[in-house]
């Protein structure tokens, strides 16, 4: 079945307050989820995988000291932790031409392409790595909001769940040597011109994660609410 | 981009008070966009209009446009008036509609014939922009029926005390149910503005109404049965019942709010500064004012306090137009119109200082119309992540003293909260001592988060110098508010300037504010909860509508078809 943009974030958005994200860290999971889902990148099937990892065990408070260029994220998800991180860096951006930190023990990566096409308004270009296999790793490129998805074959250090973001004020060259996936704003009008079709039983999951939130109508309420006590006429 | 808005105003008008009087401009969305279609040559017809004797089938009108054709479909079926209800909860509707981008193939009609009769538990495609429903007026359907098929005219008054065949109960677009997305819609199709397909689809829908009523009279008697008279027709709208779902989109979208509210400001200031008063059109806007006065003594409410308020405005309308009658006899060509606007402010109740302001915009069609034009922004709110925290405190200071002013710990302050009803999903009022659910709170009360934030902030000194990405990283539960407080430091009007989770909170202000810009009229209160009103009350029907008519609806009253 297909759904809107509309509603498959607001549906990640009751999920995620369902399981206890606080106000404002509930919105920025959810925009990473129903951004990844626009892109056909399973933005609801990865909040499925990890829904053990989430739920009513949010925590997004991080520990990083001033020249911190390293952060062991122990595999927590990105989902709570990505968008203080992202935040963090880029404010220290103010100061320098370039930021180039790494974090290991990162589960799922891919959570934060949103953080970074998001960034893009404010950050000329910005660079996510991580590892593939021993001789590949991926890259993506985003710049101008626009993002470029491809594999680099060229000799790399990485080791698994170790990742690399760049942030920086000036341009820099992609080193993707062949582009699998481009995002653009047009490849994004094409999706929504499409409905969304997330994986459907990872879509059952989170809709009844969701359905938390929703509190039964008081016969108060629905005495005053819209058409009580007059409704024909 | 500065945001701010110039008004010489001393007042909020972002109060729930002065958003309860606001009425409809020419800024409002149903006049932009019939505007749109004089300006744009849209034609509608009515391509398929299979219905029964007894007004049961498909209808389905074409919208032409230079760019593309939209169609509207409609579907009625027998409901029985047992299970007629405005409430959400209702599960069938006399009639039901989508607006669809396209002309309708067989494929996608037999799509929409299964899914729109089920509203919110149907699908709907990227290719609907709009769903709706809604339901006949007990009160006026049959006795124009009858009227009309023993060959005789309504009288206008019975349509007056009513104002509508139909009732829409909800209007749903942008994203609901698989419905287009409005950055899709914005983006790809001719409704770039906020709510112009869905105003559209009500327009069409009215047209519906009347084309109803007309094909069942016939049926009833073939021989004898007329057509409504024009005038009599032109003085219908279409009506809408309207609940508590408008009030939280005016807190999720304090962006688009403020660009609402900024829109209409300019314009106004635009006019108060730059225009001196002439003879002419210190003339018309006596007219107007005297057809707004004439309005509120025409229009029809059972609620008391309405009743009262529209009492207190046609008193304090009387007041400015004996003031702009003296001040045209004393023929002084100086003044500007801010002596008008300043008269109003010290004199009028609210609502008559709207009325003031909305019928000084109808003089200013160069002004306003362009401004009615950019009513849209988008919803993104952006942290400033190196604000430091001293400084966010500041702004909270100045941006927000209504709400650290309060004390939350009072019942009376934190008395109402609001969720999301299990039953339809949609929002719903609690009361926090007497009703379950205040865990599942929607984060809709600012004035108490603005406040838990700046008493945690002003009781954690030792954190002032940090920047606020860094302040976050220990304190992440504060990313939604911090991100709204920074994002609307230059949104002067994008909040609502009052605790809306208070005892005495009258949520029908909102409601009424929203309305204002949809351009709705008649307002008729049924509880402090919900409201019925009219659309187009007034408006040419499309056989009729003309550059010459297009603007001339506003305040409308039976008088207004004489000419």
């Amino acid at each position: 079945m297909g759904y809107s943009f509309y509603e498959v974030y607001t549906t990640a958005l009751r999920a995620f307050s369902g399981m206890g994200f606080p106000h404002g860290a509930d919105e920025d999971a959810a925009f990473i989820i129903a951004w990844l889902e626009l892109n056909n990148l399973e933005g609801i099937k990865r909040l499925s995988d990890s829904i053990t990892m989430l739920d009513n065990q949010f925590n997004g408070i991080l520990n990083i000291k001033d020249n911190d260029q390293e952060i062991d994220l122990n595999h927590q998800s990105i989902l709570m932790k990505g968008p203080g991180i992202i935040d963090y860096f880029s404010s220290l951006l103010e100061n320098r031409e370039k930021i180039i930190f790494t974090l290991v023990n990162c589960s799922d990566p891919f959570l934060f392409l949103p953080l970074l096409y998001k960034s893009a308004s404010q950050i000329l270009f910005s660079q996510l790595i991580f590892y593939h296999s021993e001789n590949e790793i991926i890259i993506h490129h985003i710049a101008n909001k626009k993002i470029l998805i491809g594999k680099s074959n060229k000799k790399h250090s990485f080791t698994q769940n170790q990742v690399e973001i760049i942030l920086s004020n000036q341009k820099n060259i992609s080193l993707i040597d062949n582009v699998e996936k481009k995002i653009t704003n047009q490849s994004i009008q094409k999706n929504l011109a499409i409905s969304l079709e997330p994986n459907k039983l990872a879509w059952n999951k989170i809709t009844k994660i969701a359905n938390r939130i929703f509190v039964p109508e008081s016969e108060e309420s629905r005495n005053r609410g819209a058409g009580g006590g007059d409704d024909n006429d | 981009m500065l945001q701010k808005i110039y008004t010489n105003k001393k007042f909020s008008p972002m109060t729930l008070d002065r958003m309860g009087s606001r009425y409809p401009s020419r800024l409002s969305f149903s006049r932009s966009m019939l505007r749109a279609m004089i300006k744009g040559n849209w034609s509608i017809t009515r391509s398929i209009f299979d219905l029964d004797k007894d007004g049961y089938g498909t209808a389905i009108y074409e919208i032409k446009t230079a760019k593309e054709i939209y169609s509207l479909v409609c579907f009625s079926q027998y409901l029985s008036d047992e299970e007629r209800s405005d409430r959400v909860i209702a599960e069938k509707w006399d009639t039901v509609y989508a607006l669809h981008i396209g002309q309708l193939n067989k494929k996608d009609l037999n799509r929409l014939k299964k899914n729109i009769p089920l509203q919110e538990t149907g699908r709907n495609s990227p290719k609907e922009l709009v769903l709706s429903r809604a339901n006949k007026s007990v009160r006026l359907f049959k006795k124009v029926v009858d009227c009309l098929s023993k060959g005789l005219q309504p009288n206008i008054k019975e349509i007056n005390d009513v104002g509508y065949l139909l009732r829409t109960t909800a209007v749903y677009g942008s994203g609901k149910f698989g419905l287009s997305d409005f950055i899709r819609t914005k983006s790809e199709t001719l409704f770039d503005q906020p709510f112009r397909a869905e105003m559209l689809a009500v327009y069409v829908i009215r047209e519906f109404s009347v084309d109803l009523v007309e094909h069942v009279a016939h049926h009833v008697n073939p021989l004898k049965a007329v057509k409504l008279h024009k005038n009599i027709k032109q003085h219908l709208g279409i009506g809408n019942s309207t609940g508590l779902g408008m009030a939280p989109f005016i807190i999720k979208h304090p962006k688009l709010i403020h660009k609402w509210m900024s829109q209409f400001y300019l314009t106004l200031n635009k006019i108060q500064n730059s225009h001196s008063i002439d003879n002419e059109k210190l003339t018309q806007f006596i007219q107007l004012l005297e057809k707004a006065r004439q309005y509120l003594n025409e229009v029809l409410t059972t609620d008391e306090f309405q009743l009262k308020k529209n009492k207190e405005s046609s008193i304090d309308l009387k007041k400015i137009i004996h003031y702009s009658k003296e001040l045209k006899m004393n023929n002084d060509n100086k003044i500007m119109w801010s002596k008008i606007l300043e008269y109003a402010d010290k004199n009028l109740n609210f609502d008559a200082q709207e009325i003031v302001n909305v019928q000084l915009i109808e003089l200013y069609p160069f002004i306003a119309d362009p401004l009615a034009e950019d009513m849209s922004d988008s919803d993104d709110m952006h942290i400033q992540i190196s604000q430091n925290i001293s400084s966010l405190i500041s702004y909270i200071k100045k941006n927000y003293s209504w709400a650290i002013k309060i004390d939350f710990s009072k019942k009376e302050n934190s008395y109402l909260f609001w969720y999301i009803s299990e039953e339809k999903l949609e929002p719903r009022l609690g009361e926090r001592y007497n009703e379950n659910g205040a865990e599942l709170e929607q984060p809709l009360g600012i004035g108490k988060m603005v406040k838990e934030l700046y008493v945690f902030l002003i009781n954690h000194s030792e954190i002032n110098d940090y920047s606020v990405a860094k302040f976050l990283l220990k304190y992440p539960e504060y990313r939604g508010i911090i991100r709204r407080i920074q994002t609307l430091s230059n949104y002067d009007h994008g909040e609502v300037n009052d605790n809306i989770l208070a005892k005495n909170t009258m949520p029908i202000n909102m409601l009424r504010f929203k309305l204002s810009f949809f351009g709705a009229s008649r307002y008729d209160p049924k509880s402090d909860r919900w409201l019925r009103v009219s659309f187009f009350a007034g408006a040419p029907f499309y056989d009729n509508l003309s550059h010459k008519n297009v603007e001339s609806w506003g305040f409308t009253t039976m008088n207004s078809y004489h000419s």
